[in-house]
């Protein structure tokens, strides 16, 4: 007799025997990728496709009903990748339950209605990348099992899975090119860039965060670095064992590991549809870049002390992101902290906005504001209550 | 107290918690219990985190009831951790109009601090797992229960005579220790220099392994698992050496005992002596027969 079936344990991950859940995204076919930096193995599995779901995604403190889900204080579970379902448009999340050795990864999958279930998982292949860090290696300063950073982000891009982290080689900075679906090759190669600020090039500390654009018929990747190098990597070079240098093109300043790169295109002030690339980080606001000035950038060659240096880039309202992940043409979808509250919450973000207006209290909100009898006003009235209405607030200006 | 009282205890075992009836007879109030649907059943039986924060958590699982045992059993879709106190409650207050007995409450704190989920690494094997080892051997395997770090065999495996004198230079120091992908198994080659005659090795040190003795091979507990932890205990492996085996593989001596057709019974290979596990693994394979 099951208490409720929505969300029990998932079978197909605890068979294949997964350590860990680190990255996940969905390949062709809506494949769902799970990176399991533990293990060093990339899991695909087949998801159900389901019905298109239309609504915005207004859940706050969404980490406390998935640890109610899962039984735990929410203090024991770690959210920590998501992915969108190309179809369905449902937010899948990896997360970790438990702390240190019990830890248990398990995925699951959250409608924007705010019904949290296991998905049907049927595992399609594995693959085991080479020469995973030793299980007993550790940073130099805290400690931190170098094995959980095999993994550190996964692209997939024209059948190809292109995974980033460490081996245990001495160029230890590595990119995976996997064929997907998997048939055993594999194309590493070992990644050296300059990091201005430290004035050197490495080849030590992995990719943090990527993505790969198709340009002038090239796929270039652009990569962030933690203390915040931005690269670009052309991955049409990319042979096995092999050296391949990055192209260092902006450096968005030290004390700071990104978190996530995402391309979008957005309308820029003058409406015109621009390609951008954002980079979130832990410590520093989200910056971003047109697209443009990242591939025509020169190569930063020189050290830039503290300061932030080469390709410029705007600073927009979104920090303490955990994840972003492209949602529509219109929308993107986090999951954020909440600094007063300490949860999570998950939401849609507008592109070219990236902000929610009921997060704030500001002029507009204070009673007896009037607004202008003008054309300028009016279009502002109705696109505040646009907004209000998509972040799930029945109160129109 | 109510009656019923004596009759049903909670215990938390195998990562379940169980209501049992302490009783020599079913009570009356068992078998209302017994008759409960799941809705009713999960209201006056059920486990909630006694430590949570923010909201009142219940756990969820699946229900089953033994009849014959009188036994109510919750089992949770994920297991409890050791860092939760969880509380089992039992309250048939709920069901208080057809039992003629005073409502009663049981409640178990407790927590997985025995470490139910996790258990350490052990050995689970050593291949060849005859106490008779040939003594021109060139190597063995060690199974783990979990995946190991690599960088640690020659430390922490050793082999030691009748005597308890360890034996040094008996093992080969390959650059990369010989692990399956899966880092549990670990191929472990005696130096081949002195087991394979007709070298300098053989001739000036002699074989490792001395006909006629007794050997034990340790596996020390200080060899780290892939969490960094230590096994579980000692591993210990008694065997005695017999005389080198120089024939060479005779497949004609094998013994064949096939299975019956339509049916799901083992094929069976008997040999005559011991073969080395791996290979056997790799190199026995079922293939369809193709008509010519």
């Amino acid at each position: 007799m099951r208490q409720e079936k929505n969300v029990n344990s998932n079978s197909q991950l605890n068979s294949a025997n997964l350590k860990s859940a680190d990255v996940i995204l969905f390949a062709p076919n809506n494949e769902l990728i799970i990176g399991d930096s533990i293990n060093g193995m990339l899991y695909a599995f087949s998801t159900e496709a389901g019905n298109k779901q239309e609504k915005h995604y207004n859940l706050r403190a969404i980490d406390i009903k998935i640890a109610e889900e899962l039984g735990v204080n929410s203090k024991n579970l770690r959210l920590n990748a998501m992915a969108v379902h190309p179809v369905n448009k449902e937010v899948y999340i990896s997360v970790h339950r438990g702390t240190g050795l019990e830890v248990t990864p398990i995925i699951i999958v959250i409608g924007s209605d705010g019904k949290i279930r296991s998905p049907k998982l049927e595992l399609l292949g594995t693959f085991s990348l080479p020469n995973i860090p030793d299980y007993g290696i550790k940073s130099a300063r805290n400690g931190t099992p170098l094995s959980s950073l095999s993994i550190t982000d996964i692209t997939y891009h024209k059948g190809f899975l292109y995974v980033s982290g460490l081996t245990n080689a001495d160029f230890s900075s590595s990119l995976h090119k996997i064929p997907y679906p998997f048939n055993n090759e594999c194309i590493s190669s070992a990644i050296e860039i300059y990091h201005a600020v430290h004035n050197q090039n490495e080849t030590r500390a992995p990719i943090r965060a990527q993505t790969i654009i198709d340009y002038n018929n090239e796929s270039v990747m652009i990569a962030a670095y933690t203390c915040t190098p931005i690269v670009t990597i052309p991955i049409n070079a990319l042979q096995d064992k092999a050296l391949v240098k990055g192209k260092t093109v902006a450096d968005i300043g030290y004390g700071n590991t990104p978190t996530n790169i995402i391309a979008f295109k957005a309308y820029d002030n003058d409406q015109k549809l621009e390609e951008y690339v954002m980079v979130l980080s832990k410590q520093r606001n989200a910056q971003v870049f047109t697209l443009k000035s990242i591939l025509d950038a020169d190569n930063l060659s020189k050290p830039i002390g503290f300061l932030p240096g080469g390709v410029a880039s705007f600073s927009i309202p979104l920090s303490s992101i955990i994840r972003i992940s492209d949602y529509s043409d219109l929308n993107f979808v986090i999951l954020i902290t909440d600094i007063n509250t300490g949860c999570i919450d998950l939401l849609n973000i507008r592109k070219g906005i990236y902000f929610r207006l009921t997060d704030h209290l500001g002029e507009y909100e204070m009673p007896g504001y009037q607004y202008q009898h003008s054309s300028e006003h009016e279009h502002l009235k109705s696109f505040q209550n646009m907004l209000l209405k998509e972040e799930g607030s029945d109160v129109t200006v | 107290m109510s009656k019923l009282n004596n009759y049903l205890s909670l215990k938390k075992l195998d990562g379940k918690v169980l209501a049992v009836e302490a009783g020599p007879f079913q009570s009356e109030g068992w078998q209302m219990i017994l008759n409960l649907g799941l809705v009713n059943l999960t209201k006056i039986f059920y486990i909630t985190i006694y430590n949570s924060i923010k909201q009142e958590i219940i756990i969820k699982g699946d229900y089953s009831l033994d009849y014959k045992s009188c036994i109510l059993v919750f089992e949770p879709y994920y297991s409890f951790l050791s860092t939760e106190i969880y509380k089992a409650n039992l309250d048939i207050a709920f069901i208080h109009k057809p039992i003629h007995l005073l409502p009663i409450k049981s409640t178990l704190e407790f927590s997985n601090n025995s470490g139910e989920t996790y258990s350490p690494t052990y050995v689970t094997s050593i291949y060849p797992t005859t106490r008779y080892w040939p003594k021109n051997i060139l190597r063995f395997y060690i199974e783990f229960s979990d995946p190991m770090s690599e960088d640690q065999v020659l430390d922490h495996i050793h082999l030691v005579d009748e005597y308890d004198n360890k034996q040094i230079g008996v093992f080969l120091d390959t650059i990369r220790e010989l692990w399956a992908p899966n880092k549990k198994l670990l191929t472990v080659l005696f130096d081949p220099g002195r087991v394979k005659m007709g070298l300098r090795a053989h001739s000036q040190l002699g074989r490792a392994l001395k006909q006629g003795q007794e050997y034990h091979l340790v596996v020390e507990q200080n060899m780290l698992d892939f969490r960094g932890n230590k096994l579980r205990e000692n591993y210990n492996k008694t065997f005695f050496v017999q005389d080198e085996i120089l024939t060479q593989l005779d497949i004609n001596s094998w013994k064949f005992i096939l299975p019956n057709v339509n049916s799901f019974e083992p094929l069976k290979l008997i040999f005559p002596k011991p073969l080395d596990r791996s290979l056997l693994e790799v190199f026995i394979q079922v293939l369809k027969k193709i008509p010519s």
